[in-house]
């Protein structure tokens, strides 16, 4: 069956390997594209993943945003603190130490809780003191270092860093994880308010006026610019998937309109227009995927050269699935030049 | 053994709202291991029956038989699959594809038939030192000269073993020296029992066949026979007939 495909591409390196380029290129592009949106996607969300909740109650007037929530005492007397559901506290603050500045968000825990328990350390050791900070990953790249003294919250609060961890970024923020006791200082709240909201794995309800319980669909989507940022890159790749379509369409329109000749020969000789047809289309899947399998190869190189501040995420079941989308849909696109070949007419060929 | 049976072909087309005849009434028989050549000039019909001959189109009305078929029952696919199997095709302008080197040009048909690499193989060696090809099989059709082009279409035709070789005007595209020897050769395989049926404008071209049919306003209105004669001595009788006919005399 690829008797002829394969001869014809073989003859024609460069014609096929201008359109394998091209393809490679689009696709490369596609999912560089898709492994930094899901990177800072991820930036978003890592603390709440490791966390793994499955629901959120806080303050009703925060509007879904846990680091405006404040929970009093009374809130949370509906909510028990056991295996499967913690307090948390956040508020974003900047951290200071040794010439070094950062944004970071304060997560106040309780020890040896579901979200204590929840934190992957890379270096150091959890918190035993409320004056210590488990921080992210991040920070000791920025600089920090463990055993460091830093200052954080509105009241310049010492603290010092005994662990790093990873997998922890809320909201593009590193996460320093500290004692919940600390957070009503840190965030500069009366201290009537002991945390920001109950995290579970459970499906909470709320249970009062003041609160409110979402799912962490809802909740993830309700975080500051996650879900603009998400459905931008999303349409980014949609339209580069139709893009290449195009392309591909165009590209396989314009190599079977050269070959119109060759196939009216050929259906002369008795060569059924269905082979011509399917020679066509193993040619389309070859030119795919090739070009598929050498963008992914691209974009993991391209992946360990750029910086790690950039935040990159190669999710290999999308990227398999983004591939074959992108095979099917270009082999879609080879039935637009097969309707050509359908219309060969070999009578063309005799009397010249 | 007749191979091919045309009876009373008539074929027209519609011409805006006229219908134009290209074919009025067309009858004659093919033996097998006949090399019969089709004369005519242009405009007289031949490209049309030769269409009709090679199942690319159907006549209006009339029947048409190779080897007990009727090519005008046979649907698309079947007169694919027909052509592949019954018919070789030599053309004009060669038509070889540029994207394969001669041995797969050669190749394809079989390839399409599913016929094991290793028979491929041994019907192609034969044929190629017949058709003097041998050292050309790895080299392009663009790496070749015209003669030599049509020796390969030549052997595409051929490796199928096909009933009937229908040639289009097969020297229409050759040097003198190139025609002289394809048509040698296609009677070298015309001794060897293959029936082979060529449509030309060239009286030259028609010398080398056994029989002569004339065509002209889409009807076969003369037909010659070799017989013993040498193929100058077949020239002279043809060209004879195509002045007597020009000057408007009648022949018989």
């Amino acid at each position: 069956m690829t008797f002829l495909a394969i001869r014809e591409m073989k003859k024609e390196k460069f014609r096929y390997g201008l359109v394998i380029a091209v393809i490679t290129m689009i696709s490369f592009l596609i999912f560089i594209l898709s492994a930094l949106a899901f990177g800072l996607s991820r930036e978003n969300t890592t603390a709440v993943e490791a966390w793994h909740t499955n629901s959120v109650v806080m303050s009703k007037d925060a509007d879904g945003n846990l680091s405006q929530s404040l929970l009093t005492a009374d809130d949370l007397a509906d909510y028990a603190v056991n295996q499967d559901q913690a307090q948390v506290a956040l508020t974003p603050g900047i951290m200071k130490g040794a010439g070094l500045r950062e944004g970071v968000m304060f997560v106040g825990i309780n020890a040896d809780d579901l979200v204590s328990r929840s934190i992957t350390l890379t270096k150091g050791r959890l918190s035993q003191n409320s004056d210590e900070l488990v921080v992210s990953d991040k920070l000791r790249q920025k600089g920090f270092k463990l055993g460091q003294t830093v200052e954080l919250g509105i009241n310049n609060q010492n603290f010092k860093i005994v662990g790093f961890a990873k997998d922890a970024e809320y909201n593009i923020a590193p996460v320093a994880y500290g004692d919940i006791k600390e957070w009503s200082n840190v965030k500069g709240v009366s201290n009537r308010f002991v945390a920001s909201g109950v995290v579970s794995r459970k499906t909470l309800v709320a249970k009062s006026d003041q609160v409110k319980a979402y799912s962490k669909a809802q909740f993830l989507n309700k975080m500051p610019g996650y879900s603009a940022q998400n459905s931008t890159f999303l349409f980014m790749i949609v339209f580069l998937i139709v893009i290449s379509v195009i392309v591909v369409t165009i590209f396989l329109y314009i190599l079977t309109i050269q070959k119109v000749q060759n196939f009216a020969v050929l259906r002369t000789q008795g060569i059924p227009s269905r082979y011509l047809a399917l020679n066509t289309l193993s040619q389309t899947v070859i030119i795919m995927v090739s070009a598929v399998a050498l963008s992914v190869v691209l974009a993991l190189l391209v992946s360990l050269v750029i910086p790690t501040q950039v935040p990159m995420y190669f999710d290999i079941p999308l990227i398999l699935l983004t591939g074959l989308g992108l095979v099917v849909m270009g082999t879609l696109g080879s039935l637009i030049p097969m309707r050509i070949i359908a219309k060969i007419d070999p009578v063309t060929v005799i009397g010249g | 053994m007749t191979l091919l049976e045309l009876q009373h072909i008539q074929k027209s087309y519609q011409e805006g709202l006229k219908s134009k005849v290209a074919l009025k009434d067309i009858s004659f028989g093919i033996e097998s291991g006949e090399y019969v050549a089709i004369m005519g000039e242009s405009g007289a019909g031949k490209t049309t029956l030769l269409n009709i001959m090679a199942t690319l189109d159907k006549p209006t009305s009339g029947k048409i038989e190779l080897n007990g078929t009727d090519l005008k029952s046979l649907s698309e696919n079947e007169a694919a699959h027909f052509r592949r199997k019954e018919l070789g095709f030599v053309f004009q302008n060669f038509d070889l594809l540029d994207t394969f080197n001669n041995r797969d040009n050669i190749f394809l048909p079989l390839v399409l038939s599913k016929v094991p690499e290793k028979e491929m193989q041994a019907r192609l060696t034969g044929l190629a030192e017949q058709l003097e090809i041998t050292d050309l099989l790895d080299r392009y059709p663009s790496e070749v000269s015209g003669g030599q082009k049509q020796r390969v279409a030549a052997a595409r035709a051929l490796i199928t073993q096909p009933e009937l070789i229908l040639a289009d005007e097969p020297t229409g595209a050759l040097d003198s020296h190139s025609s002289a020897q394809l048509l040698e050769l296609f009677d070298q395989v015309n001794q060897a029992g293959q029936t082979i049926l060529m449509v030309t404008h060239s009286a030259l071209t028609a010398s080398y066949s056994k029989r002569t049919l004339f065509i002209k306003d889409g009807i076969i209105y003369h037909q010659l026979n070799r017989g013993e004669l040498s193929q100058k001595e077949y020239l002279d009788k043809i060209s004879a007939s195509l002045n007597s006919i020009i000057n408007g005399g009648s022949v018989n």
